[in-house]
């Protein structure tokens, strides 16, 4: 597969590491949060937490839904981590950025602590710089006093000098630059950004000093790499335009051979040469680019310098054939182009986007244009990864989720309905049933046989009469020694009962010990007993209260719910008209991007085209006349 | 105008073309961006509509079908996860499998980096139940692994939340599973 068709598939959705698109082609990172990976997790928050899980996956409706949720039914605990400042970023990545800067606004008018309020300033100037509200974006981003996290403190300061760089406030911008870490990575896209940015305000020695330490810098990684060869490329090109071709022949020569850059590098070094009268030099380095099959304009480019190489050294014959050659490449690639025309004015471009992402919350690059045949698009690369387009097709995915879900609750709601109903059914039959019932009646009598018991308990314990504690077989026992205490008593004037008697009063005496030793402990086993039957009272009493509750307010709860489904019917229907109308809307505009697209090419092809053709007929006639002579 | 000047003006015109396409910066203009802002309004318009709706009704959804005293919720939550690669979990209550769950990459990603999932939710009577859930997964050295934790919980009339937790024991170079209730 083209490298350049590689690349474009490793692009993610929304959360793009730092880059550089094109030449001073400033760049920003969407709103990320980053979590500590390898690090462990204690979960404080399980609302928060869940609607992180939804955004880990870039379901940001999802992740939005939940903590809005969470907010309605009061459930989210807050942790050291502001939910507030969880939902901007959750909007802005869900392309919300009005309902973002709103809620970012609110922090900074709250009596949030420092760093909240520097999160927040952050965020609304990264929303305004998105949006190319660079003024407001300046002054948000001024006010950041410090920011904990060392790569957005990092990525403020780029922004800042980026915005400088825009507004040609070479001095802020240099400023900034200073008090940046020189490792960070944003350091060093910010020293590209303000030097090409000098470089193009004439301020040359400035600039190509800071983009020869760029040049220069010693690096195995690879965005530094590619920041490296974009220095040398740029540093090429201005030496090149006042015409210092050896200063510009080294710097296009130390661009790597197998970089996206190296086309452009070839093309500048190829006319460096030619600038000094080296031709065949020139040609070696244009016929590497003639061999390699893509798009660029530095490959089409080179088809027509090639013979014009040949011509200055006197190859007419030569430079005649690669006009033919060329010409024909170009009226290849010019059937190409409309055929790609036909498929985005058919609706047959659209169709193999749409069918990817049909539904879906969440999708990759690779996912989105697995139906696309990237070979024959491959013209629309630069268009395909292109910020504007990414986020009308994010957009558009956006919109067809929509729908779906709205078909989802559609389709969801007789549902509800019937649920609704057979709660009503339940409500009539179980509840009324239950509420009927003749044991609920009892509930006052168990209440008065408690407070007995607790008036006998409290008796007992004011008169200490232990004996009331007996267990049945003490009850018993004890019964059996007062039938025999009165037998006693009765036969006392008939027979010498003294033997008996003491016995008597000795198995008395042991039965009433065991009690009275015991005492202390079964008190305290009653009391116990007595609290619980108190809490089974007070969850009965609970019972009978929410039952008495359903009862009263169920009526009015059910007709609550049905007024919601209702209305919510209606809702979902206007709604889903607006989105299809909208979806439409947005179809028709990635259909004229990627057409203006198509047609801006295929323009620049033309030019290619019709200047061989021109070429090849004035030295085709230069010939003839030569030969008529 | 002679044919070699035409040549040249042709490739110098070329030549800064492609000097501009490298160095100046194209920021974009209010002028292209006004079509795309006004549809980007709309959209954005739209989107919070829906969300707010999807809002409601989700809470509407929960009160119909989950009331607040029987409303009975799982979640799993993961710490740093280098011990245990999670395939499934299966949850059974009251020995009854309520959830099979077999993670995408993806899930488990999100697991990783702290997010935490809600894996049932579900209607429980009051009382004591018993909660179970079977980790599968490649455990310490990509071993298949397979565990169950298990805890008997008391439901209570208010909503009750339980966390499925996945530890990495590192004294024990084996991962934990442990079930908490929320209060």
């Amino acid at each position: 597969m083209d490298s350049g068709i590689l690349a474009f598939m490793s692009t993610s959705r929304r959360y793009k590491k730092p880059q550089l698109v094109i030449g001073l082609c400033f760049v920003l990172q969407a709103f990320s949060i980053h979590a500590a990976d390898e690090q462990t997790h204690t979960v404080n928050d399980l609302a928060y937490g869940v609607s992180l899980y939804h955004f880990f996956q870039n379901k940001h409706f999802s992740a939005i839904t939940d903590l809005l949720v969470a907010k309605k039914n009061q459930t989210i605990q807050t942790d050291n981590k502001h939910p507030d400042l969880l939902l901007g970023g959750l909007y802005l990545s869900y392309g919300l950025n009005h309902k973002a800067t709103d809620i970012f606004q609110t922090l900074l008018d709250e009596d949030s602590d420092a760093d909240i309020r520097n999160e927040a300033w952050f965020n609304i100037g990264k929303t305004h710089y998105r949006y190319g509200f660079i003024d407001d974006a300046e002054q948000a981003l001024s006010s950041v006093n410090q920011l904990s996290d060392s790569n957005k403190a990092g990525e403020q300061q780029f922004l800042l000098s980026t915005i400088y760089s825009q507004k040609q406030q070479y001095n802020d911008a240099l400023t900034v630059l200073a008090q940046m870490d020189n490792n960070s990575i944003w350091h060093t896209y910010s020293q590209f950004n303000v030097g090409a940015g000098l470089i193009n305000s004439d301020a040359m020695e400035m600039g190509t000093n800071l983009l020869k330490e760029l040049a220069q810098m010693e690096t195995n990684d690879a965005e530094r790499l590619l920041l490296k060869d974009k220095a040398n490329l740029a540093l090429g090109y201005s030496y090149l335009q006042y015409n210092y071709n050896e200063q510009a022949i080294q710097f296009f020569e130390q661009v790597r051979l197998d970089d996206s850059e190296s086309s452009k590098a070839l093309l500048g070094l190829g006319w460096s040469r030619y600038k000094q009268a080296q031709f065949k030099q020139a040609l070696s380095a244009w016929a590497e680019l003639k061999i390699r099959s893509n798009t660029d304009l530095s490959s089409l480019e080179s088809l027509t310098a090639i013979p014009h190489a040949f011509e200055k050294l006197g190859h007419k014959q030569q430079a005649l054939n690669e006009y033919s050659y060329a010409i024909d490449r170009y009226s290849a690639q010019l059937q190409e182009v409309d055929n790609i025309i036909a498929q985005i004015r058919d609706g047959r471009f659209l169709k193999q986007i749409k069918i990817s992402s049909l539904g879906q919350e969440s999708i990759t690059s690779f996912e989105r244009f697995s139906h696309l045949d990237l070979k024959t698009n491959r013209y629309l690369l630069p268009l395909f990864t292109s910020t504007k387009f990414q986020d009308a097709l994010n957009s558009h995915q956006d919109l067809s989720h929509l729908i779906y879900r709205l078909n989802q609750w559609q389709q969801g709601l007789p549902a509800l309905n019937l649920i609704l109903q057979e709660k009503r059914n339940a409500f009539k039959t179980r509840l009324a049933g239950t509420i009927q019932n003749p044991k609920l009646s009892q509930a006052e009598s168990f209440i008065q046989k408690r407070h007995t018991l607790a008036a006998e308990l409290k008796a007992i314990e004011t008169k200490s009469a232990e004996l009331k504690l007996a267990d049945n077989t003490e009850r018993k026992k004890l019964a059996e020694l007062n039938r025999v205490s009165s037998q006693l008593k009765r036969l006392q004037d008939h027979t010498d009962l003294e033997q008996q008697a003491d016995k008597f009063r000795l198995l008395y005496g042991l039965v009433f010990w065991d009690i009275s030793t015991d005492y202390p402990v079964r008190l305290w086993q009653a009391k116990q007993e007595l609290k619980e039957l108190d809490a089974s009272i007070a969850e009965m009493n609970r019972s009978l209260a929410s039952l008495k509750g359903a009862q009263k307010n169920s009526p009015a709860v059910f007709n609550r719910f049905s007024q919601q489904i209702k209305g919510k019917d209606k809702t979902i229907e206007n709604l889903k008209l607006k989105v299809t109308q909208t979806l439409k809307e947005q179809e028709a505009n990635i259909e004229d991007m990627a057409l203006n697209e198509a047609q801006q090419y295929r323009r620049r092809l033309k030019l290619y085209h019709d200047r061989a053709q021109y070429s090849k007929a004035r030295l085709y006639d230069s010939l003839l006349t030569a030969e008529s002579k | 105008m002679s044919l070699k000047i035409i040549n040249t003006v042709a490739q110098v015109i070329l030549f800064w073309v492609m000097m501009n396409s490298l160095v100046f910066a194209n920021p974009p203009t209010d002028s292209a961006r006004a079509p795309q802002q006004t549809i980007n309004s709309k959209i954005q318009n739209l989107k919070n509509e829906v969300l707010e709706l999807n809002r409601d009704l989700f809470i509407l959804e929960e009160d119909l079908l989950f009331s607040a005293n029987t409303q009975f919720s799982v979640f799993v939550s993961m710490d740093a996860g280098k011990l245990f690669q999670l395939d499934s979990i299966q949850l059974k209550i009251d020995d009854k499998i309520v959830s099979n769950y077999l993670y995408t990459e993806r899930e488990i990603s999100a697991l990783h980096r702290g997010g935490v999932q809600r894996l049932y939710i579900g209607n429980l009577t009051a009382g004591k139940h018993e909660i179970t859930a079977l980790f599968t997964g490649l455990g310490p050295n990509k071993r298949e692994y397979r565990r169950g934790a298990t805890q008997i919980i008391e439901k209570t009339t208010e909503p009750q939340f339980v966390e499925l937790k996945i530890l990495d024991n590192t004294g024990k170079e084996q991962p934990d599973f442990e079930i908490k209730v929320w209060e």
